[in-house]
């Protein structure tokens, strides 16, 4: 470190003696605060730090290198996940083609049995929605897990207090 | 303003009344990386351990998806399907027959009916029960004409809240009135897949809309035909994102934005029956 | 309408074919799925690889230079180790960039994670400073095994099962049908009747979901959801079972004709 500035300081007097060789040379540097870079303003300064977030300048990190036996078991696990998938996927479509199955084999007997109530239940509605009270599961469960204290009419059911 | 030609687009401000060259069409692409010998470490795919752009994906649970397959994928099929349901054909633009030399290159009619050409009808089966393909999270920064580090600033926006990198958006046209200029870097946007969908999603239906002033659901007149909905949302509703929240002082210009949500339904009463499942209502209102 | 009216009643009314309604009424998950073993081993090393290939994080936007915020985060921060000349390194020559080894997943120690585990040690004297803890995933009639109680089994599916005092069998509740309602409205008013009014639910659709045929009933079944409220029937066994106990209170035959519609 030491070494350096003094390096530096060397450096700056010969120049500096060269464009004015009158002057009297001096050993002590003094090296004031940097005023030439400073004129960005600070919007401009801003949306540097804001580019800075979003660009991968200097901030990526070094690049994975396996060695053979690494991606070799690399491998095996992505191979071991893809087919746990593929397994859970053919359960779900079995599921679904028996679901389908059977509310055709439904119809398909109203349609004989009832004609007027197969009529009615194949009247689509498109306007159906799922309702609001319909949430996405969570990782852990409300304070009040469930409204018992329902009333015939209310209508907002999950107020809360 | 370039002129040269464009294959791969057909923008009509190019289209002259007769074509004198023949048209080439580049049906075969050819990836010359993958012809060479060398650089054998670029040729990997994404998601491939050893490519230099890998990024996991499978980090956590998914909870939204997992609600879907558990709850909503099998009521859908339920509430969609029709027995002895047949294809209805959506509404096609009119083409011209050939029978005049002057029908070449005249632009097709409008179609009966519609504003815009629709897609066919199939009936729902358990092969093609509507479900969510993707998010973008668009927004027009009109400040970005005259103050271009606004832009800047939105794109940090989109990228907070979704995380997910954004792209830039150009104006594709001229309009002098708006002070337009084709090129012009005027917002941003972010396409959003798997789990920072999901994410979004979840945060959306959870945190966002509630808290948003005078807010019943989205708008039953929603929707562009085709089975995606959009929602807009203001530089205040923007606020209630949590990203955005916690870091106030950062934010001194929130940007509003549009929410495109994406599914495979092939119509819109089908996707909003999907998206009334995660939790985002739908009210009959005006359009907003 | 008096004539279609007359029509459904002969339908119904006739001894050849008896149609009845049933209902599969459903309480939705309220948590989600605990991962298997396979899936958390698999998410953790997903994430552990994505930590690892994670740009650094910019902390000089979150926290301004120069202010005590700024101070506090560099104050929690572990050390990085510098590169010096003529020093051997033995685990790989530091690699440095915005004081973040590149070679390693980045670690980050936030000023608030400090704040919340001393004043959870403590107990906790302001609400401001107070720790979240979750709700337990297992509720208290989970430990009790009240069959009868919604708030059980958070991630799973809870389906309604009846026993009538004259039946040995358990089974989804069914209703015969009265004249001129349709298949759902019946269902609904069906449960109504039974279990009280003070009950919401929500029906899927209005196709029923499956048919048995038995003898010459014929029992078609509605799905539904229940959102909130009791369902407390007079003279009736009932039971909220997982797709589990569904298997070991139900026949065999009447599983294997119903279990592909449970979850």
């Amino acid at each position: 470190m030491l070494k350096s500035t003094v390096f530096a300081t060397a450096k700056n007097c010969t120049s500096s003696s060269a464009l004015f060789p009158a002057k009297p040379m001096s050993m002590t540097f003094v090296r004031y605060k940097r005023t030439k870079g400073k004129e960005l303003s600070s919007n401009v300064q801003k949306a540097i730090t804001q580019m800075s977030v979003l660009s991968a300048n200097r901030k990526q990190p070094k690049r994975l290198k396996l060695c053979p036996e690494d991606l070799i078991k690399h491998e095996t696990i992505q191979r071991c996940w893809a087919e746990y998938q593929r397994d859970l996927r053919t359960e779900r479509n079995q599921c679904l083609e028996a679901q389908y199955a059977s509310m055709d084999e439904a119809m398909s007997v109203l349609e004989q049995l009832s004609p007027e109530l197969y009529t009615a239940a194949n009247k689509k509605d498109m306007k159906h929605r799922f309702p609001k009270e319909f949430r996405i599961p969570t990782e852990y469960p409300p304070n009040k897990i469930w409204y018992y204290e329902y009333q015939e009419g209310d209508g907002n059911t999950h107020k809360k207090k | 303003m370039s002129l040269k030609r464009h294959f791969s687009t057909s923008s009509p401000a190019y289209k002259v009344g007769c074509s004198i060259v023949e048209p080439v069409h580049h049906l075969v692409k050819i990836d010359k990386r993958r012809l060479s010998p060398r650089f054998p470490e670029l040729k990997y795919e994404k998601n491939d351990i050893r490519s230099s752009g890998f990024k996991p994906t499978v980090t956590h649970q998914d909870r939204v998806q997992e609600h879907y397959y558990h709850t909503v994928q099998p009521d859908l099929l339920l509430m969609a399907y029709k027995h002895g349901a047949t294809t209805v054909k959506g509404a096609k633009a009119r083409r011209w027959d050939g029978s005049s030399p002057y029908h070449v290159n005249r632009k097709a009619g409008k179609p009966a009916g519609a504003y815009s050409e629709t897609a066919d009808q199939k009936p729902i089966t358990p092969k093609n029960i509507p479900q969510l393909s993707g998010l973008t999270v668009s927004s027009f920064v009109k400040e970005a004409k005259d103050n271009r580090l606004l832009q800047i600033s939105s794109m940090l926006q989109l990228q907070q809240i979704t995380g997910v990198k954004p792209k830039r958006v150009l104006a594709k046209t001229n309009v002098v009135s708006w002070k337009l200029k084709a090129g012009k870097v005027v917002g941003a946007k972010v396409h959003c897949k798997g789990r920072p969908a999901s994410q979004f999603l979840a945060t959306l239906s959870e945190i966002v809309l509630p808290r948003v002033r005078e807010y019943n659901g989205i708008y039953e007149s929603n929707g562009d035909k085709n089975g995606n909905i959009t929602i807009g949302m203001t530089p205040e509703d923007v606020e209630n994102f949590p990203e955005i929240e916690a870091n106030q002082d950062l934010w001194p210009h929130l940007f509003g934005m549009h929410v495109n949500i994406n599914t495979t339904a092939r119509n819109d009463d089908h996707a909003k029956m999907l998206i009334s499942g995660f939790g985002l209502p739908f009210t009959r209102g005006k359009k907003n | 309408m008096s004539a279609r009216r007359a029509l459904s009643t002969a339908a119904t009314a006739s001894p050849s074919n008896v149609i009845k309604t049933g209902l599969i009424i459903s309480r939705t998950p309220i948590v989600s799925k605990t991962p298997t073993k396979l899936e958390s081993i698999y998410y953790e090393y997903q994430s552990e690889l994505e930590k690892r290939l994670t740009w650094t994080f910019p902390h000089w936007y979150y926290f301004k230079k120069g202010t005590l915020a700024e101070k506090a985060y560099t104050k929690l921060q572990k050390k990085p180790i510098f590169k010096v000349p003529d020093v051997f390194y033995p685990r790989g020559v530091p690699d440095l960039k915005h004081g973040r080894e590149r070679s390693e997943k980045q670690v980050i120690v936030l000023p608030e994670d400090v704040v919340e585990t001393s004043s959870g040690e403590e107990g906790g004297e302001s609400a401001m400073l107070k720790k979240i803890v979750p709700n337990s995933r297992v509720t208290e009639a989970d430990q009790k095994k009240d069959m009868q109680s919604l708030e059980r089994a958070l991630e799973e599916h809870l389906y309604l099962l009846v026993k009538e005092n004259t039946k040995e069998n358990w089974e989804f509740p069914t209703f015969d049908m009265a004249n001129g309602s349709l298949l759902h409205n019946r269902a609904e008013a069906g449960l109504k009747e039974i279990g009280g009014p003070h009950i919401h639910t929500w029906t899927v659709s209005n196709t029923p979901c499956k048919v048995l045929q038995d003898g010459q009933t014929n029992t078609f079944y509605i799905k539904s959801h229940i959102l909130a409220g009791k369902f407390a029937p007079t003279d009736l066994e009932f039971a909220w079972v997982t797709k589990k106990e569904f298997k070991d209170k139900v026949s065999e035959t009447y599983y294997t004709q119903m279990s592909h519609l449970l979850n």
